[in-house]
């Protein structure tokens, strides 16, 4: 559908339910085709003047327009609610959870869920609902809306198609597609800080110390209190990891998206080789951490790398 | 959008269901297709059946090309090429079958099962009994069934739970059909096409009687045509239906050969009857009416002896009225009447001739000679039988001095006969004489056994009157039924007397099933413009044109979808727990007596705010409150607490603030 036209459509929001209003309803090629059929018992009946054949058209013509209301009413009162799933890069799917339940928890045969370029088809039962998984295909990176979703059904028989367009706000963050490999040679930042331990870590045991007021009771050493030998407080280590900074401006050579890239390359390899890093992009920086939020923090970053330049 | 369910395969179960299916719907064609039609049908069906586990087994393109070759080389080979009610339906079984050698994925089912629907349809075309439909009521659902079962997600959902879904539909259905039935406009005639075909064999009066043609229609047990009566139906001996009447005689065969001019006039000497008649097709125009019609059934005509005539062969069932008078005298004789009522043979007897010469010469009047030869046959020896001797050349005069056995034909050809010899105008009426009662419907049921050959005579006071001979011979043949199975093991005639108990309750079950068919005749089968006109009369909406009626029918069909479709939209709440609802409706309650619950409050918060609120109601409240919180998070509620929670909110009555 086309943009302008898209303005006029009267859509429904997520988690709100559709309103009759928001409903749409035309007879498919196989309820055209019905059509046809019922014309043609009808047409048979009048010629032959066959009181069993009026009663079939009859009882055919009528169970089609049951089954449109039925159609309708399947559509009626849904929710429709969309949440990203997992990380994405740049030419990946994103994926979307799309949940299906019925505002007065009555089951929902045959919804379907249309999104751009995916469909999902779920049955709906009581107040659970149902729920499905949209794939929207990426390019490049950045934020990509789930958008407009078109939610249908075909219940009971197939004849007419119900539907309802349905403004998603849900969103993906596309991070940049990492690079084969991030070349650590080319960053002269890029390299372990060793700036031995001071004792503040919290990953190696290095020694105890006296007790001073302060210190957490999770670090008391029970063991030497138990021994009489007095409060002690266990130290660690662990600051000593290597901790680099990964920077935009230090890939020299390269166009931004290479450098994105490459830095996202870097931030993934940094993950798994659990060192400690931070992200220096211009304009921001993001101070040396690590951990899942710590490098979704920095991939978003790249994602949402010159949206925030003006 | 695409349909994301469409190119889905369709699974074993829905083919299974499918060709069960259509092929219930095509089974009873058997019975009228030629056989390679059908066998090339049940080859179809069973080899998409045989498919099922080895999918590779389905036709590709080119051998479905070559099957439908064969096909309508079938089609035309057995039904020649052209177009007519028997060779369309041999195609459309053809079609079918081919259609279901070409299903795989969900789409193509829909339209094997519209093909499969317009079968209903032919199958009406060959019979509308009761029995066919209900049978065929099984079909028209399972396709229902099968094409719902196709709009589900699930792959695999189950047949039967979709049952009661495809139930509820048809049934929201049933009002607006009923109501398009009844009110939809009925045309007379057909818009074009092919008539009935005439090949069938159909018992019944011919318009011709010679010794033993009644016979053989009387060993028949089927019906002739069903009657109801308006009033008391008349007593059995003026149960006489009148058919054919044969004037035109060789000394063997009696014809019509009714001579031209004007039936004359009847003068009612009694009560007239109403009654409604329903007659089975018989493929010739008459229609059987009491003797004798004085009202004449819509659109039929008379004829000079009071034969009623519709204007088509009856070729499938009819209903029509009809009034009747069995008292009556008729005026006036035409010379043309005269001529063909002393018509004799080339050849007669002298023995015969000789007979009729003395009964005019000691007679002093017409009805003296009737009284003459109805004595004949009372006195002399003559037996009532169904089997009578062979008669020779001439079969009257070998009848009437020398055999002395015969059926209701013979007895009413020789006095016809004799009456013309002694010089009284008389005619030979053919029809049926009594009938059944059946008491359950209350209608009266006339069989093939019931059918009868009696005499008229023209006498100058009361015109033509009617004389049964068979009745000087048989009395109880008048006044009762033939027994026809004892009858014809023993080649006698014998009469229904009392019945044993086990007989009078298979006669009961008999009458009941035969009235379940007479009114699906009368009601659906049979509903036509006439029987439309007298129902709108009694909903008080008679004398209806033709496009009012339409648009009445669209109007009353549009009031019912639009009431479906309100109890289908109206918001009804899954079912809910009853001690939620039983809460719900407590704040309800107090909402509307100005305490509404603030969302956030539990129900001790509430019931405490509650209490402030409205101390006189204090005790009534908390016990409410100490009910609900033990159902809900108490552990051990007492058995009877739901009850006496729900009690307690019912009997809660508050001033509305």
């Amino acid at each position: 559908m086309s943009g302008r036209l898209a303005r006029f459509v009267r859509a429904a929001r997520t988690d709100t339910p559709v309103r009759g209003r928001q409903i749409y309803i035309l007879p498919t090629r196989y309820g055209l085709l019905y059509g046809v059929l019922v014309a043609a018992v009808f047409i048979s009946a009048i010629n032959y003047g066959n009181n069993l054949a009026f009663l079939l058209a009859f009882q055919l013509a009528a169970v089609g327009h049951v089954a449109m209301h039925q159609t309708w009413r399947n559509l009626r009162g849904l929710r429709l609610g969309a949440d990203a799933l997992g990380r994405v890069y740049a030419g990946e799917d994103a994926r979307f959870a799309v949940r299906v339940a019925a505002a007065d928890g009555r089951d929902r045969p045959a919804v379907q869920v249309d999104g751009a370029a995916d469909r999902t088809l779920v049955d709906c039962r009581g107040e659970a609902g149902a729920a499905g998984v949209l794939r929207v295909p990426t390019v490049c990176r950045g934020r990509v809306p789930l958008g407009r979703l078109t939610l249908s059904t075909r219940y009971p028989l197939g004849l007419l198609r119900a539907w309802s367009y349905v403004d998603t706000d849900a969103g993906a963050v596309v991070y940049p597609r990492p690079a084969d490999r991030f070349d650590a040679a080319a960053d002269p930042t890029y390299a372990g800080v060793e700036q031995g331990s001071l004792g503040v870590g919290a990953d190696d045991f290095v020694g105890l110390r006296g007790y001073r007021p302060g210190d957490a009771p999770s670090r008391l050493d029970w063991k030497t209190l138990a021994r009489e030998r007095g409060l002690h407080t266990r130290q660690f280590g662990g600051d000593r990891a290597d901790r680099l900074w990964l920077s935009f401006d230090a890939l020299e050579g390269l166009d931004t998206e290479r450098r994105l890239e490459a830095l996202c390359r870097g931030i993934l390899d940094a993950e798994r080789a659990g060192r400690h890093y931070g992200l220096r992009l211009p304009g921001e920086e993001i101070p040396p951490g690590h951990g899942e939020r710590h490098a979704e923090r920095c991939l978003t970053a790249l994602a949402l790398y010159e949206d925030r330049r003006p | 959008m695409k349909d994301a369910l469409a190119d889905r395969p369709v699974d074993t179960a829905g083919t299974v269901l499918l060709v069960a299916a259509v092929g219930a719907a095509v089974a009873p064609h058997a019975w009228h297709l030629p056989p390679p039609i059908v066998a090339f049908f049940a080859v179809a069906a069973g080899w998409r059946l045989l498919a099922i586990a080895r999918p590779a087994l389905l036709p590709g393109g080119a051998l479905l090309a070559l099957l439908l070759v064969a096909g309508l080389a079938a089609v035309v080979l057995a039904e020649g090429a052209a177009p007519n009610r028997d060779s369309g339906v041999a195609l459309l079984t053809v079609m079918l079958g081919l259609k279901l050698l070409e299903v795989r994925a969900r789409r193509d089912v829909y339209v094997a099962a519209f093909l499969g629907w317009f079968v209903l349809v032919t199958q009406f075309l060959y019979s509308q009994s009761l029995a066919l439909a209900a049978y065929l009521a099984l079909p028209f659902l399972a396709l229902l069934l099968l094409v719902t079962r196709l709009h589900r997600a699930e792959e695999q959902a189950a047949l039967v739970t979709l049952v009661p879904s495809v139930l509820r539909t048809s049934l929201y259905a049933l009002p607006v059909t009923i109501a398009l039935f009844v009110l939809f406009p009925r045309l007379g005639g057909p818009l074009w096409g092919f008539s009935a075909d005439a090949d069938a064999a159909v018992t019944g009066l011919a318009d011709t009687m010679s010794p033993g043609s009644l016979a053989r229609v009387v060993e028949s047990p089927e019906a002739a045509f069903r009657v109801r009566f308006e009033g008391d139906p008349p007593a059995p001996a003026e149960r006489y239906w009148r058919g054919p009447v044969l004037w035109e005689t060789d000394g063997r065969t009696w014809r019509t050969g009714a001579p031209l001019g004007k039936a004359p006039t009847i003068e009612a000497m009694g009560p007239a009857i109403d009654y409604e008649v329903v007659l089975e097709p018989h493929r010739r125009r008459w229609l059987f009416t009491l003797d004798l019609p004085v009202s004449l059934p819509q659109g039929a005509s008379s004829t000079v002896d009071h034969q009623v005539l519709a204007p088509r062969d009856v070729e499938s069932r009819r209903s029509y009225r009809a009034r009747s008078v069995t008292d009556y005298r008729t005026v006036g004789l035409s010379p043309d009447e005269e001529f063909a009522g002393l018509q004799l043979p080339d050849r007669v007897s002298p023995r015969l001739r000789g007979l009729a010469e003395r009964w005019r010469a000691e007679a002093k009047d017409p009805a003296a000679i009737v009284s003459r030869g109805l004595a004949l046959f009372r006195d002399e020896p003559f037996v009532y039988t169904l089997r009578p001797p062979p008669l020779g050349d001439d079969p009257l005069d070998a009848f009437v001095f020398d055999t002395r056995r015969g059926f209701c034909e013979h007895y009413a050809a020789s006095f016809v006969l004799l009456m013309r010899l002694a010089g009284v105008p008389a005619r030979v009426v053919t029809g049926y004489q009594g009938g059944e009662l059946n008491a359950v419907g209350d209608y009266l049921t006339v069989r093939q056994s019931d059918a009868h050959a009696w005499a008229e005579v023209w006498l100058r006071e009361s015109g033509w009157v009617r004389v049964d001979p068979t009745a000087q011979v048989a009395p109880e043949r008048i006044e009762s039924t033939i027994d026809q199975g004892a009858s014809l093991a023993a080649g006698r005639v014998t009469f229904r007397a009392d019945l044993p108990w086990v007989a009078a309750m298979l006669r009961q079950a008999r009458w009941m099933l035969d009235a379940a068919n007479l009114n699906w005749h009368r009601w659906v089968i049979g509903y036509d413009r006439e029987r439309q006109d007298s129902v709108l009369r009694q909903l008080g909406l008679g004398g209806l044109s033709q496009t009012r009626l339409g648009m009445l029918a669209a109007g009353v069909a549009g009031a019912l979808l639009l009431l479906t479709a309100l109890w289908l939209l109206v918001q009804r709440p899954a079912p809910r727990e009853p001690v939620a609802a039983a809460y719900d409706r407590f704040c309800r309650k107090l909402a509307r007596a100005g305490v509404p619950r603030a969302p956030h409050e539990g129900p001790r918060d509430y019931v405490d705010r509650v209490v402030a609120a409205l101390p006189a109601r204090a005790a009534e409240l908390r016990a409410i409150g100490r009910l609900y919180e033990a159902l809900r998070y108490g552990r051990h509620a007492p058995g009877d607490a739901v009850r006496q929670l729900r009690r307690a909110v019912r009997r809660l009555r508050l001033t509305a603030r």
